[in-house]
């Protein structure tokens, strides 16, 4: 199973419903009150950032966006790149764009430009949406982009019926040297998986809250782990990695920093891993001994982020191989 | 007259309705109906994980990474079904099977012994090119990660995750029709697979696993760029018929040199585009990979992933959406802020607390206003 993201869209929130005795009497002022505050406070808040709370752009022909997928771990980094493989599966027409956060969480295309849009896609066709061309693959649109090492990105469409494969590649041969897919990430939940093993707290005393698996860690030789997590909150939180050995041992511990990033802003994308490497910009490496094959768990203080975790060749860009662990 | 033990006079009876039924009833195959094994210990084993297209040709291995979440010793075991649904190993002698795995603890079972990882268990195995695989353990608190990995070097010339697979939903899921096997039995059930790659050397491969009491048919069509399809199945071009209870069937847009296919699909180079999975029977599931057609390990190789039916997601994670409608309104940020001045519980709007602390904040409740001015952003499970 897939997590994904979409949109519905709510024209008229306001005049859909009847009014309730609520909205018919003085207590609509204090609505409107409280609204006027509400949009006050936008403005001294953190500014919208991120795939989780950026709002979804028009496409330059007017229609609205809604969102298809939401992808963490976006890569445009040396001979890296990101591909969007998307089909339209309506049977209208339907606009179909890629938005691209940085690792800080901004947004770095504008869609309502035509920057990574393709308009009126037919019913059945697929259109690929690159961060750069490749040899392997025949970009519909391309993307101007710096690079961005790791960051994150959203399909958008007019319509909610389109369905994508979103692959990391090799953009210098074909067949390439690295190709990889990325999903939709896991998010955890809330309280303690296995229930066996209490959560963390972290170095700023925070405890963590929200935690979830991923098996098949590998931390061997060149072959190491990398975990691409992104925020979806709309204030800081701490993101943390614990990396159990095969006999169940953990070997990191979070509270003392190994393994954690506190105040985590909204929208940004942080790299953990098990190692540096040389096709990734990590955030932190954790120290580590003796792993080989084993299990991670993401721990956090917030259910709002999302994380894919790749293992790859640690030693060259591109990697000999890279597989997804999330997918 | 000597008496006959009952134990004889039943098995006697056994005896002759196996002589008189036998030849009519389907022999159990693959890894849908094969009776689920024992493990050495004694104790029973249930289902974690089937997994369509595992693989052991030329350098090409299966590992299979499984954690205990359990909070006592659990037993894990893998059965390797090959090509035509038969069992290759016998998890009751031991064979593929780990016991007394303690909570928390990583194994790795594999085809063969890979220089990338370090194996708990290596099933002894011939080739299988390609088959499908069970996981069973005596716990359902298991998880697992399966990948196909070149053996021989590490880091290894390929590796790929083999997904959970995709099983096909009823109807033609695209407006267009779905196809009759040249049998005259017409498809009925399918699922897709966006971004199917046939350019260069980089070709798609699916692999799909009967699940199914009896024969079935199993189709892929390929559609180009813009849409049009590019193969018929009605002329067996991209088709496998009776496909046999517990087989797997390898499709190719081209021959490999990593998978034996059973059909290669005769499609002009589509560079990137979609390929829809058609069969008589939502008892299938199948999996597909891109990958380098002409070497073995290939120097690439990645999974995609598949999607049935394409309805909708239902709305799940709507900040302030307290009647879950998909839609938040005035009231419903009345009821925010009666919440936020403490006049009303948390309990009447628990959608408010996104970060789960038992209150609403200003965050949350400027949140809640952006999705009634936005629209929802919806947060769910593709089928």
């Amino acid at each position: 199973m897939n997590r994904t993201t979409s949109v519905v869209k709510n024209p008229s929130p306001w005049s859909n419903r009847p009014a309730s005795p609520a909205s018919r009497s003085p207590v609509w002022s204090v609505v409107a009150g409280v609204l006027v505050l509400g949009w006050q406070l936008v403005s001294v808040l953190p500014a919208d950032a991120g795939i989780g709370d950026t709002p979804l752009p028009q496409f330059s022909d007017g229609k609205p966006a809604v969102s298809v997928l939401a992808v963490p771990g976006v890569v445009k980094r040396d001979r890296l790149q990101t591909d969007f493989l998307c089909t339209a599966l309506g049977s209208a027409p339907v606009d179909i764009g890629v938005e691209i956060f940085g690792a800080d969480g901004v947004l770095m295309n504008d869609v309502h430009a035509g920057v990574g849009a393709v308009l009126d896609v037919v019913p059945g066709s697929t259109v690929t949406i690159g961060t750069s061309g490749t040899a392997a693959f025949l970009e519909t649109k391309v993307i101007p982009l710096p690079s961005l090492a790791q960051g994150s990105a959203r399909v958008v469409a007019s319509s909610d019926r389109v369905r994508c494969n979103v692959m990391i590649v090799d953009d210098l041969v074909n067949p390439p040297v690295t190709l990889a897919a990325l999903g939709t990430g896991v998010r955890p939940a809330p309280g303690t998986v296995p229930a066996a093993i209490a959560l963390p707290q972290f170095g700023a005393g925070r405890p963590a809250t929200h935690s979830v698996l991923i098996p098949g860690a590998v931390k061997r030789s060149r072959n190491q782990t990398e975990f691409l997590c992104t925020s979806l909150a709309t204030q800081p939180i701490d993101i943390g990695i614990q990396i159990f050995a095969p006999d169940g041992t953990l070997r990191n511990d979070v509270a003392t920093g190994n393994g954690a990033v506190l105040g985590v802003a909204p929208g940004a994308t942080v790299t953990l891993g098990t190692t540096g490497t040389a096709a990734f910009l990590e955030t932190q490496v954790m120290t580590l001994q003796g792993v080989s094959q084993g299990m991670a768990r993401v721990v956090s203080n917030s259910a709002e982020v999302a994380c894919t975790a790749l293992v790859l060749d640690s030693l060259v860009t591109p990697p000999t191989s890279m597989s997804g662990l999330t997918n | 007259m000597r008496p006959v033990p009952l134990r004889s006079a039943g098995t006697g009876v056994l005896l002759g309705l196996a002589v008189l039924f036998g030849p009519c009833v389907r022999a159990q195959a693959g890894i849908a109906d094969a009776p689920l094994p024992r493990f050495a210990d004694g104790k029973q084993s249930v289902l974690v994980r089937a997994v369509p297209g595992v693989v052991k040709r030329g350098g090409l291995e299966t590992d299979f990474l499984c954690t205990s979440f359990d909070s006592g010793v659990v037993d894990i075991g893998v059965e390797v079904f090959g090509t035509d649904g038969a069992r290759l190993n016998d998890v009751t002698t031991g064979s593929g099977a780990l016991l007394d795995v303690g909570p928390g603890q990583t194994v790795t079972i594999g085809t063969g012994g890979t220089a990338a990882f370090l194996e708990s268990k290596v099933i002894t195995l011939p080739t299988v090119a390609q088959g499908s695989a069970r996981i069973i353990a005596t716990s359902s608190q298991i998880q697992c990660v399966v990948l196909i990995v070149d053996g021989a070097v590490t880091p290894p010339e390929a590796s790929a995750t083999i997904t959970t697979g995709v099983q096909p939903s009823a109807g033609a899921v695209l407006s267009l029709a779905l196809p009759r096997f040249s049998d005259g039995k017409p498809a009925t059930h399918a699922m897709l697979v966006p971004g199917v790659v046939n350019r260069g050397s980089l070709d798609t491969d699916f692999f799909c696993t009967s699940l199914a009491a009896e024969p079935i048919d199993i189709g892929v069509e390929i559609f180009g760029t813009d849409g049009g399809v590019l193969n018929s199945v009605e002329a067996d071009n991209g088709a496998v018929l009776n496909v046999q209870p517990g087989q797997t069937v390898t499709l190719g847009t081209t021959g490999t040199a990593a998978f034996l296919e059973t059909a290669v699909i005769t499609a002009p180079g589509i560079a990137q585009g979609l390929a829809r999975v058609v069969s008589t029977s939502e008892r299938v599931i199948c999996s597909a990979v891109v990958l380098d057609s002409t070497l073995s390990p290939p120097t690439a190789m990645s999974e995609l992933l598949g999607y049935s039916g394409v309805a909708p997601v239902p709305v799940v994670g709507c900040t302030g959406d307290c009647s879950g409608d998909g839609h938040v309104t005035v009231d419903e940020l009345l009821t925010g802020v009666e919440i936020v001045l403490g006049s009303l519980p948390m309990t009447e709007c628990p959608e408010l607390d996104v970060d789960n602390r038992g209150s609403v904040s200003v965050n949350e409740l400027v949140r809640a206003v952006t999705a009634a001015l936005n629209g929802c952003v919806q947060e769910g499970v593709v089928p």
